[in-house]
C-alpha cells in the first residue's frame, strides 16, 4: 500500500518536477540559513559559519541528485528523451528510415494478407453462442471433407445421443420474380432446427423453426427469413418486411423473420439472402429431375454437443451409427463407387463452420504460409544488415557517448527504440496492405460463378493478434542482433584506427557475409517456388485441350425446369437454335448439356456389345449431351465415321459418338463404329445406342486430369430431360451475349438469364488457383531478389569504406585494378554460393510440400534449380558491381592522405 | 566532539530517527529535525544534512508524513514537517521490530548469558 501511494506520488512527480526541484532549492537555502545563524550566535564569524554549514550539509549536488531520482520516474524520463533523440535521428535519414519501413510493412503485410484468407476461411468462429460446442459432420474420402445428404442427416438425427440439435444447411440459388423480371437470389436451404441448434435470437420477428419444415404444418404457405443485409440492402430496414410475401421458384412465400446482423449462414464463403426449409426445393421444383433433396450430398451437417460431451465422445457414438447411415444412404453403391471411394462420415470441430473451398485451397494456403513465413525472415534479415551499419556508421558518435558516461545498454536501447519507433507505422500500413491484398486475391479466386466466394477480410483479433506477433518478431530478430553487439562492443574514441577497431570491422564484415548467406538461401527458396508455380502454370495453359476454347460462349439456362418434355422439349431447342443462328454476333449456335471445364462431370455405366459377338465389357464414360454442330464449333474432330444429325434427333434409333480414347479401350480390335453400347441390366433400360462416330480426345472437367473415356448422346426424346446450355461461336461476346437474352426473352420468357461466361474465361477461371499462387511466389521472389541485392551491396559497400586504406595501399604497391575488382565480386560470391548451397537443401526438403501444387513438373526438376542458381549468382554480380568498380577506381594518394 | 569514534547513519534507520524525532517535537522545519538527531545521539552520528531530504521525500511520498511551508521563530519561510496518523502506526510498528532485532543481536553477541 505504502509502495503504491509512493509510485503514484512519483508518477504525479513526472509532470511537477520542476516545482519539486525549487521548493527543494529553497529548502535548502533555508536550511542553511538556520544553520548559519546557529553558528553566528555561538560566536563564528560569518566566514567560518557558512563552511561548516556547508560541509556539515554534504554538497548540494548529490542531494539534489538523489532528490530528483526520487522524484519521478527516472528511467521513464530517459526513455522519453531516447525516443526523441531516436525520432530526431530517424528523421535525419531518410531514406534509411523509408527502406527500413518498406521492409518491415511489406514483411508484415505479406503475412497478414495470407493470415487473414487463412483466418477467413479456416478459423472465424460463426457469430453464435458457445461456437466451440459446434460439431461438423462431414462425408469425406482421401483429404477432401465434403457434405451430406439429406438422408444420411435425418439418419443420424434419428440416432444420435450427444447432441442438443441438430442442422443440415445447403446453398441454394432461387428464381426471384419481382417486377415482372426473374433474378437469381442467393440463398439457403437449412432445416427448421437450424436456428435453435445455433441458439441464434431474430433481428425482427422469428426465425425458422422444425414446424415450418413442412407446408402442410406451416400456416399461410412456405416460411422464409432473411439475412440482415438483405434486409438492410432491399427493404432498407422497414419492419413492416415481416409479413411480406416474395415470389421465389413462382411460389409465393412468406418472409417471417430477419436473421442476426453479422450471420451469413454455416457455409463461409456464401452469403444466403433468404433461408427457407429443404422440402421447398422439391415442392417448388416438382420437375426437377435431380431434386436437391435425394442423393445430393449437398447439406452441411452440425451439430450442437450436449454440455460434457467432448468432441471424441461425439466422435465415437457417430463411428457406432456412421457404417449404417453410409450403408442406408440415398446415393447408390455405383455412384459411391465412382465419386466417394473408400469415403466415411468424420466429426470435426464445427465452430468455424464449414467451405468446401477449404478442400480447394488447404494446401495452398499452407503453401503460402510458409512462403510468407520465410519473406518476414527475409525482410528482418535485411533490417538486421541495415541497423548494423548503422551502427557502424554512428561509430564515433557512440564512442564519444560512451566515453561520457553513456551507459552501453543505453546505447543498445536506442536502437531498439529506433526499430519500435517504425514497428507501429509498419504495422498499420501492413493492415491496410493486408485488406486490399486479400480482398484482391478473393476476387482473383472468384472467377467463376459457381466458385465465387465471399469472404470477411475485415482485420478481426486474429488478424490483429498475428499482426501483432509479426511485429514483435520482427523487431526481435531485426533489432537483437546489432543491439546485442552495440551493447558488447567496446567502443575508443581516441584510437579508431587502433587493433580493437580493426577487429570489430572484421567481424561486423563476417557478420554481413553470414547475412548475405542467409538472404541467398532464403531467397533460392522462394525462386524455386516461383519457378516450379509459374512452370505449373504454364503447363496446364498449355494442356492440349481437344477443342479451341477463344470466342466460345456459355449460356446456362434453366430450359429443363419447363413442363415440356420429350419431342416437344426437342423441338423448343430446336427452335431457339434456328433463331439464334440467324442473330447478330452469333456464328454458330448448339447446346451440350455439359460445358467443358467447370469440374461437373455426369459418369454413367455402360456395357459395350461389340459387332464382331466380343464378350461385353463394363465401362464408366463421362456423358455428355450435345447439340448437332458441337463439335464443329468446338473445333474438335471427328476422326472416324459422322457426326450426329438432324435426323438422329427425331428418330427413336438411338446413336451416340466416343471418344477415341474409349473407343480404344472398349473395342481394342477397332470395330467401334456399327457396334453398340448399352445401360447395365439392372438399370432394366434397355435402351442400345449405336456407335456413328469417333471423336478427338478432349479435356472434359478438369484441366489436371486425363482426357476421360467420353461417350456424347444427342438430345434426341429419351428418358432423361438434360440439362441445356446453350454453346455459342461468336466473335462478338458481347452481341452474342445481347442476342442470346433477347431470344430466350423473347421464346421462354419466364425463365432467368444466368450468368454467361466464355471457355476462355472458364480456362483462366479453372488455372485461378494456380495463377493466384504462380503471382505470389514471383513478387515473393522478386521482392527477395531485390532484398538480397540490397544485402550484398550493403555489405560490399560498408566494406570497400573500411577498407579504403589497404586498398589503396595495395594499389600503390602495384596492385592491378582487375585484381581488385576480382577481389571485391569475390567477396560476394563466396556467400552467395554458400547460401545457395544451403538455398539447395532447403528447397529439396520442401519438395514434398510443392508437389500437391504441382502439375507437369517434378518438385526436383534440375531446370528450376540451375535457373535459381544463375539468376541468383547474376543478381550478387550485379549489385556487387557498382562497389566493386569503387574499390577498383580508389586513388592510392587519396586513401593515404585520409590516414 | 573529538575523540569518541563517530558511527554512520545505518540505511533504514534514518527513516525511524525522523519519524521519533517528530512525534516528540511535533511540526519542525528539516534544519531542526537534523539537529535534533544529532543531539539525541549525543553527538555520535556523522549526519550529513543533506541525505535527511531525501528520506523525508520519501517518507512523505509514503504518506507518514506531510510537509506544509510556515514561518520559522526567525521569521524565515521554511518547510515545515509533521507526523500523520500513518506515521504514528509505522512508528509503533518499526519499534517493535527494532526492539525485536536488537534483543535477538544481543542475544548472540553475549553467548555465555544465552543458551547457545
Amino acid at each position: 500500500m505504502k509502495e503504491v501511494r509512493a509510485w503514484l506520488f512519483r508518477i504525479a512527480g513526472v509532470f511537477n518536477r520542476r516545482q519539486r526541484e525549487l521548493e527543494l532549492a529553497e529548502e535548502i537555502e533555508c536550511h542553511l540559513r538556520m544553520h548559519i545563524d546557529d553558528s553566528l550566535r555561538s560566536g563564528m564569524t560569518a566566514e567560518e559559519a557558512r563552511r561548516l554549514a556547508l560541509i556539515k550539509l554534504g554538497g548540494i549536488a548529490p542531494t539534489q541528485e538523489t532528490y530528483r531520482d526520487r522524484v519521478g520516474i527516472p528511467f521513464l524520463e530517459t526513455l522519453a528523451e531516447d525516443i526523441r533523440y531516436s525520432f530526431r535521428m530517424l528523421r535525419k535519414t531518410p531514406l534509411f528510415t523509408t527502406v527500413a519501413l518498406l521492409t518491415l510493412t511489406l514483411g508484415i503485410g505479406a503475412n497478414t494478407a495470407i493470415f487473414t484468407l487463412t483466418n477467413a476461411l479456416f478459423l472465424r468462429s460463426l457469430p453464435v453462442p458457445e461456437a466451440k460446442r459446434l460439431a461438423l459432420i462431414t462425408y469425406e474420402h482421401a483429404d477432401s471433407k465434403r457434405p451430406l445428404t439429406l438422408k444420411m442427416f435425418n439418419d443420424i438425427k434419428q440416432s444420435e445421443q450427444v447432441f442438443t440439435g441438430m442442422l443440415a444447411w445447403a446453398d441454394y440459388t432461387f428464381q426471384w420474380s419481382e417486377d415482372g423480371e426473374i433474378k437469381l437470389l442467393p440463398g439457403a436451404l437449412a432445416s427448421g432446427d437450424s436456428f435453435s441448434t445455433l441458439e441464434l435470437k431474430p433481428t425482427l420477428g422469428r426465425l425458422l423453426t422444425a414446424a415450418d419444415d413442412h407446408l402442410a404444418s406451416g400456416v399461410g404457405g412456405w416460411a422464409a427469413v432473411i439475412s440482415y443485409d438483405f434486409w438492410q440492402k432491399h427493404f432498407n430496414f422497414d419492419p413492416n418486411v415481416i409479413g411480406r410475401a416474395i415470389n421465389l421458384n413462382s411460389v409465393p412465400v412468406k418472409v417471417v423473420g430477419v436473421m442476426p446482423a453479422g450471420f451469413e449462414g454455416v457455409n463461409i464463403g456464401s452469403r444466403p439472402s433468404i433461408v427457407l426449409p429443404p422440402q421447398f426445393a422439391a415442392f417448388s421444383a416438382p420437375k426437377q429431375p435431380s431434386s436437391p433433396l435425394k442423393g445430393n450430398p449437398i447439406f452441411t451437417v452440425i451439430g450442437r454437443m450436449k454440455p460434457g460431451i467432448t468432441l471424441a465422445q461425439a466422435h465415437s457414438e457417430l463411428d457406432r451409427i456412421a457404417i449404417a447411415v453410409i450403408e442406408n444412404s440415398d446415393i447408390s453403391p455405383t455412384e459411391r463407387e465412382i465419386f466417394f471411394p473408400g469415403a466415411r462420415i468424420a466429426l470435426h470441430p464445427g465452430a468455424a463452420g464449414y467451405s468446401g473451398a477449404r478442400n480447394l485451397y488447404r494446401r495452398s494456403l499452407v503453401v503460402l504460409e510458409i512462403l510468407v513465413t520465410i519473406i518476414l525472415l527475409l525482410c528482418c534479415t535485411n533490417l538486421a544488415g541495415l541497423f548494423s551499419a548503422r551502427v557502424a556508421a554512428r561509430q564515433r558518435d557512440l564512442a564519444v557517448r560512451s566515453a561520457l558516461g553513456a551507459d552501453r545498454f543505453r546505447l543498445a536501447r536506442e536502437l531498439f527504440i529506433e526499430i519500435a519507433l517504425l514497428i507501429p507505422v509498419a504495422a498499420t500500413l501492413a493492415l491496410l496492405l493486408a485488406h486490399s491484398i486479400a480482398a484482391a486475391l478473393i476476387s482473383a479466386l472468384s472467377l467463376r460463378q459457381w466458385s465465387r466466394i465471399s469472404l470477411d477480410t475485415s482485420p478481426d483479433r486474429n488478424v490483429l493478434l498475428l499482426t501483432v506477433a509479426c511485429s514483435f518478431g520482427a523487431a526481435l530478430l531485426a533489432g537483437v542482433i546489432p543491439a546485442f553487439r552495440t551493447a558488447r562492443s567496446h567502443f575508443n574514441p581516441n584510437v579508431p584506427e587502433s587493433t580493437a577497431w580493426h577487429s570489430r570491422v572484421r567481424s561486423l564484415t563476417r557478420f554481413g557475409k553470414s547475412l548475405v548467406s542467409i538472404q541467398v538461401a532464403v531467397s533460392f527458396t522462394l525462386l524455386v517456388a516461383a519457378g516450379l508455380f509459374t512452370a505449373t502454370l504454364h503447363r496446364l495453359l498449355t494442356v492440349h485441350l481437344g477443342f479451341n476454347p477463344e470466342n466460345v460462349l456459355v449460356v446456362p439456362t434453366a430450359l429443363k425446369d419447363l413442363p415440356e418434355t420429350g419431342a416437344r422439349r426437342v423441338a423448343l431447342y430446336e427452335r431457339i437454335l434456328q433463331r439464334l443462328n440467324t442473330m447478330p454476333g452469333i456464328q454458330i449456335a448448339s447446346g451440350a448439356a455439359l460445358p467443358l471445364l467447370q469440374g461437373i462431370q455426369s459418369n454413367i455405366r455402360f456395357v459395350s456389345i461389340g459387332s464382331h459377338g466380343e464378350t461385353p465389357r463394363n465401362i464408366n464414360l463421362s456423358c455428355n449431351r450435345i447439340g448437332r454442330r458441337y463439335f464443329e464449333l468446338m473445333g474438335t474432330r471427328i476422326l472416324a465415321g459422322r457426326n450426329f444429325t438432324l435426323n438422329d434427333e427425331h428418330s427413336h434409333h438411338h446413336v451416340c459418338i466416343l471418344s477415341s480414347s474409349a473407343a480404344k479401350h472398349l473395342f481394342p480390335q477397332g470395330n467401334a463404329i456399327g457396334s453398340y453400347l448399352n445401360e447395365p441390366e439392372e438399370e432394366a433400360n434397355l435402351l442400345p445406342y449405336e456407335i456413328v462416330g469417333i471423336a478427338e480426345n478432349t479435356m472434359f472437367s478438369d484441366l489436371r486430369e486425363q482426357p476421360a473415356d467420353a461417350v456424347y448422346l444427342s438430345f434426341q426424346p429419351g428418358d432423361v430431360e438434360p440439362e441445356f446450355n446453350l454453346i455459342i461461336k461468336t466473335n462478338d461476346v458481347a452481341a452474342a451475349i445481347a442476342s442470346s437474352r433477347k431470344v430466350l426473352h423473347e421464346l421462354v420468357p419466364n425463365l432467368p438469364f444466368y450468368e454467361p461466361i466464355t471457355e476462355h474465361q472458364q480456362l483462366n477461371a479453372s488455372v485461378a488457383r494456380e495463377r493466384v499462387v504462380a503471382t505470389l511466389a514471383n513478387s515473393f521472389a522478386a521482392l527477395a531478389l531485390l532484398l538480397t541485392a540490397i544485402g550484398v551491396y550493403g555489405m560490399l559497400a560498408f566494406q570497400v569504406r573500411q577498407r579504403t586504406t589497404e586498398i589503396g595501399v595495395r594499389i600503390a604497391l602495384g596492385a592491378q585494378r582487375r585484381g581488385v575488382l576480382q577481389m571485391v565480386l569475390g567477396q560476394a560470391l563466396l556467400p552467395t554460393s554458400v547460401g545457395a548451397l544451403v538455398g539447395t537443401a532447403a528447397a529439396l526438403a520442401s519438395s514434398p510440400l510443392f508437389a500437391a501444387l504441382l502439375y507437369g513438373i517434378r518438385a526436383s526438376d534440375p531446370r528450376i534449380y540451375v535457373g535459381t542458381m544463375g539468376v541468383l549468382t547474376l543478381v550478387a554480380i550485379l549489385a556487387a558491381w557498382v562497389p566493386a568498380r569503387r574499390a577498383a577506381s580508389i586513388d592510392p594518394m587519396a586513401a593515404l592522405r585520409c590516414e | 566532539m573529538g575523540m569518541a569514534e563517530k558511527t554512520d547513519v545505518w540505511q533504514g534507520t534514518l527513516a525511524l530517527m525522523v519519524l521519533k524525532t517528530l512525534e516528540v517535537m511535533g511540526p519542525v522545519h528539516g534544519y531542526g529535525i537534523a539537529r535534533r538527531i544529532e543531539q539525541i545521539s549525543g553527538d555520535r552520528l556523522e549526519l550529513n544534512y543533506g541525505t535527511l531530504y531525501p528520506a523525508l521525500l520519501k517518507l512523505e511520498q509514503e504518506g507518514s508524513i506531510s510537509s506544509e511551508w510556515g514561518v520559522s521563530e526567525n521569521n524565515r519561510r521554511a518547510r515545515y514537517y509533521k507526523l500523520t496518523r500513518a506515521g504514528r502506526k509505522q512508528i509503533k510498528k518499526e519499534t517493535q521490530e527494532w526492539k525485536q532485532t536488537t534483543a535477538i543481536l544481543a542475544r548472540f553477541l553475549s553467548p555465555a548469558k544465552g543458551r547457545l
